[in-house]
């Protein structure tokens, strides 16, 4: 499984890679894709409607890889240049539309409250801002009913349900575990646009399974 | 009535900048304070952080669940590429490359 590199560039073994493929090296080929395949199938299975889809996706962007790695010019990690590849690919067969909204923390991209505003004391009553109807502990075992498949399941159907940037930014940050500043040259986003997606997209899993527990 | 720097809603958007060290310090030990005495923070903040931890394991479960996979053995990847896939790469990487 991958790891998130802190560092932004190629690494030494990111060039020993782009030369081994730029002369040839299919051994070297091979190895990339046993490393990353599965992974990048994974992410591009969020965005398409098929594991047969998401095949192809993938399989276009191993082929935009070995058309493009001449013109790798190690600005980035290579690994970050290839989700680059697999995330514009996958956008376009999903068709999906980007947008950019003004940011806040406490609204929804389409101005709705993240958080239910009647769950805090309104702003004429004493203890205003506090909680009305406060979120009750979850229990003991909340961790490990959070690994079973229906969680895992809800998790899921939320992440499907959120707005394409939203998905974008949490898939990558909290399920590929991408740094910070790789997803914000991945999606070609600002570092305070990356924060509030990823707060938007983690209130609203956190909102749903609330409800799973409490339910 | 005391003044609260931080009150509940405020840390409610506040809780991921907080979470990922990205809050200043003023603001950061407001948000202890107001944690230390709220109840209904202290379950939120924690959600947040289960939240997080339930993401990160999404892909690992995906590969440890699945059926028939040993203990011991390193768990196989059910996403990997299939041998025709993996082929049908290569030939295209040394028509291409080679």
């Amino acid at each position: 499984m991958s790891t998130s590199e802190p560092l932004i560039g190629a690494t030494l073994d990111d060039q020993r890679v782009v030369a081994a493929l730029c002369a040839g090296d299919e051994l070297v080929f091979a190895e990339i894709v046993d490393r990353y395949h599965g992974s990048l199938m994974r992410v591009a299975m969020r965005y398409v409607p098929s594991r047969a889809i998401a095949e192809e996706v993938v399989q276009d962007t191993w082929i935009g890889v070995i058309d493009g790695i001449g013109r790798f010019e190690g600005r980035s990690t290579l690994k970050t240049w290839l989700y680059k590849i697999l995330i514009y690919r996958a956008r376009a067969r999903g068709e999906r539309e980007r947008r950019t909204t003004p940011m806040s923390s406490m609204v929804d991209d389409d101005g709705q409250p993240l958080v239910d505003p009647d769950r805090f004391r309104p702003s004429d009553a004493l203890w205003a801002g506090h909680w009305a109807a406060p979120p009750r502990r979850w229990d003991g075992d909340a961790e490990d009913r959070l690994l079973a498949g229906e969680a895992k399941a809800l998790i899921d159907s939320v992440i499907a349900q959120l707005p394409p940037l939203q998905r974008d930014v949490i898939v990558l940050r909290d399920i590929s575990q991408f740094g910070a500043s790789e997803v914000c040259d991945l999606l070609e986003i600002t570092e305070a646009n990356q924060r509030v997606l990823l707060h938007r997209a983690r209130t609203r899993v956190r909102a749903a399974l609330e409800v799973y527990f409490d339910g | 009535m005391i003044h609260d720097p931080v009150d509940c809603e405020a840390l409610v958007g506040l809780v991921t900048d907080w979470l990922e060290g990205d809050v200043d310090e003023p603001t950061r030990s407001d948000l202890e304070l107001h944690v230390a005495t709220c109840a209904g923070c202290i379950a939120y903040v924690e959600q947040m952080r289960l939240t997080r931890t339930a993401l990160a394991r999404l892909e690992l479960v995906d590969v440890i669940s699945r059926p028939g996979s040993e203990a011991e053995a390193a768990p196989s990847d059910p996403d990997a590429p299939s041998d025709q896939v993996r082929n049908d790469l290569l030939a295209i990487f040394r028509a291409r490359r080679g």
